[in-house]
């Protein structure tokens, strides 16, 4: 960006959060966010940040009080979790088999406290979460016998009253439920964007935190989706189909899909269809748990790729395709694997 | 300096000891800069739940990220760090929001008659009353609706679109616009400058 147009833009702010902003400006405005990534926006709006260039909108007392319990609330319960973390490669077969002991111990728990009331309020407040790391994947049958299948980075949380009225989870990441039937509890997945409401079913959950696609893809029974962002949009999905959700607009649109695509991670392989470089990058070192550092030519990042790779493959294989099929080379450093431009013969 | 004109001595010791997990320092920390992070989220968002959803947002993640604080770096820029994309995020979507120019210009416009800067229009609520209102028209009137004033497209195109006259085009808006006018009571300044 020349500094002309950056002191444009620093103008254009300023007369933005100042509520001074003509029609001409903000489409002036307009097109130089609309061409622009975050990295150019951020010099000027630290600035106005930095130099309390903003007007002194301040919060109501009321206001006030409500962020600040949301917050504490928040952080207590990253707090006092009760936490299954399963770290290292290393300890992968030991680990899940602990994790299933230490999960039916869990679920006696849940019963226990399910059927003596008295003792239900005192744990009311801790959540079970099940936390799996990059470059592992597991398997846990919840208090109701619902059966979930988590893929790599991915995190389920649920309250110790699960079952008592309701079946609620928290999840954010892949994972494929196989849920128990139960007519008057209904199994309710929560995510950042969409909440999934179902009886009894089979369904595969794409919802990390940090993509922009989520999606639910149905295997067999019937599910109800719902927006988070918007809960008027609700669609009601059958079998072979996936409802995918726009997270900037919270709008659901409803697919016929492949469901062994979609479920191809649960054989362990793992499936490109038209995904950015850097969507597939990603996947990678979730999947392997590894740290991929890319320092290729940045255009490419936004390249689709398609492509399958199978359970006995491993790192260096999928690298072996990536620089083939890009003009990458790649090495490795320490943890990270490295890719960058190979230079043209 | 805060809003409330307040310097926060020793800043730096509550940030170390923030890093080294004191909630106590965490909630001298939040208390000083939530007026002003909030202030600053709105001012750029236009949107009065979005920014106090950023707020929480940046200080549970501070919260959850306090062992890697560096405190070599100003703690005021690292706190623009953690908000900057949610809110860009919001930023973004707000400026190409289809009525957005509109509300600019009336915002402007009430600052100037009413001389004062306290006077300001949450842009979300101003959305969230005109998405209401427009369930209470018919389906063809809100087709009409959207696409004459919400689009921009002359009478003539809608009448030719539609395959119907151009003055049942025009009655069915004018009807639309007075069902919505009785609706958006509180909003009715705003309105009848958007759309009469």
């Amino acid at each position: 960006m020349s500094e002309n147009k950056k002191r444009k833009l620093k103008y254009l702010f300023t007369q933005y959060v100042r509520r001074h902003i003509t029609n001409e400006e903000l489409s002036d405005l307009k097109s130089i966010v609309n061409s622009s990534g975050n990295e150019d926006l951020d010099k000027p709006l630290r600035e106005l940040w930095m130099n309390k260039e903003y007007p002194p909108f301040l919060p109501t007392d009321d206001q006030k009080i409500r962020m600040i319990q949301r917050i504490e609330q928040s952080i207590q319960k990253e707090n006092h979790p009760i936490v299954l973390s399963l770290h290292k490669r290393f300890f992968r077969t030991f680990s899940r088999i602990a994790a299933v002991f230490i999960f039916a111990l869990l679920s006696g728990i849940c019963i226990y406290l399910y059927r003596s009331n008295q003792n239900l309020t005192v744990y009311k407040n801790n959540e079970i979460m099940l936390n799996v790391g990059n470059g592992q994947e597991a398997g846990f049958i919840l208090p109701d016998g619902t059966s979930v299948k988590l893929n790599s980075g991915s995190t389920l949380c649920y309250a110790n009253n699960f079952g008592e009225n309701n079946r609620f989870v928290n999840f954010s990441g892949e994972a494929f439920f196989e849920v128990k039937q139960d007519k008057n509890r209904p199994f309710i997945v929560s995510t950042k964007y969409l909440n999934i409401e179902v009886v009894g079913t089979t369904f595969n959950v794409y919802a990390f935190d940090s993509s922009d696609v989520v999606e639910m893809t149905l295997l067999t029974g019937s599910v109800k989706a719902s927006s988070k962002k918007n809960p008027e949009y609700h669609v009601f999905v059958k079998p072979n189909e996936k409802v995918v959700c726009d997270i900037s607009t919270g709008k659901l649109t409803v697919q016929k899909t492949d469901t062994q695509y979609e479920t191809a991670w649960l054989n362990g392989e793992i499936v490109f269809k038209s995904e950015t470089l850097s969507n597939v990058l990603a996947k990678l070192e979730r999947k392997y748990g590894v740290h991929i550092r890319y320092e290729g030519n940045a255009d490419l990042l936004n390249d689709r790729f398609s492509g399958r790779i199978g359970k006995d493959n491993n790192m260096d294989d999928v690298l072996k395709i990536l620089t083939n099929h890009y003009p990458l080379k790649y090495g490795q450093k320490g943890n990270a694997f490295i890719l960058s431009n190979r230079k043209q013969k | 300096m805060s809003t409330t004109g307040k310097i926060l001595v020793n800043e730096s010791d509550y940030v170390k000891r923030l890093k080294e997990g004191s909630h106590e320092a965490y909630t001298v920390l939040y208390e000083y800069y939530l007026p002003d992070l909030y202030a600053f989220i709105y001012s750029t968002t236009y949107s009065k739940d979005f920014a106090e959803e950023v707020v929480q947002e940046t200080f549970v993640r501070l919260w959850e990220n306090r062992a890697s604080i560096k405190l070599e770096t100003s703690f005021k820029s690292y706190l623009f760090t953690i908000a900057r994309n949610y809110m860009l995020d919001e930023f973004r979507r707000q400026i190409n929001h289809p009525v957005f120019t509109e509300y600019i210009e009336y915002s402007n416009q009430l600052q100037l008659s009413e001389n004062t800067t306290e006077k300001h229009l949450d842009f979300s609520e101003f959305c969230v009353e005109f998405n209401k209102a427009k369930k209470k028209l018919s389906a063809r009137q809100l087709e009409i609706f959207y696409l004459n004033k919400e689009l921009g497209q002359s009478i003539h195109s809608v009448a030719i679109q539609l395959e119907i006259a151009e003055q049942s085009v025009r009655n069915q808006l004018s009807t639309a616009l007075s069902i919505l006018r009785k609706e958006m009571k509180n909003f009715i300044a705003l309105f009848t400058f958007l759309f009469l």
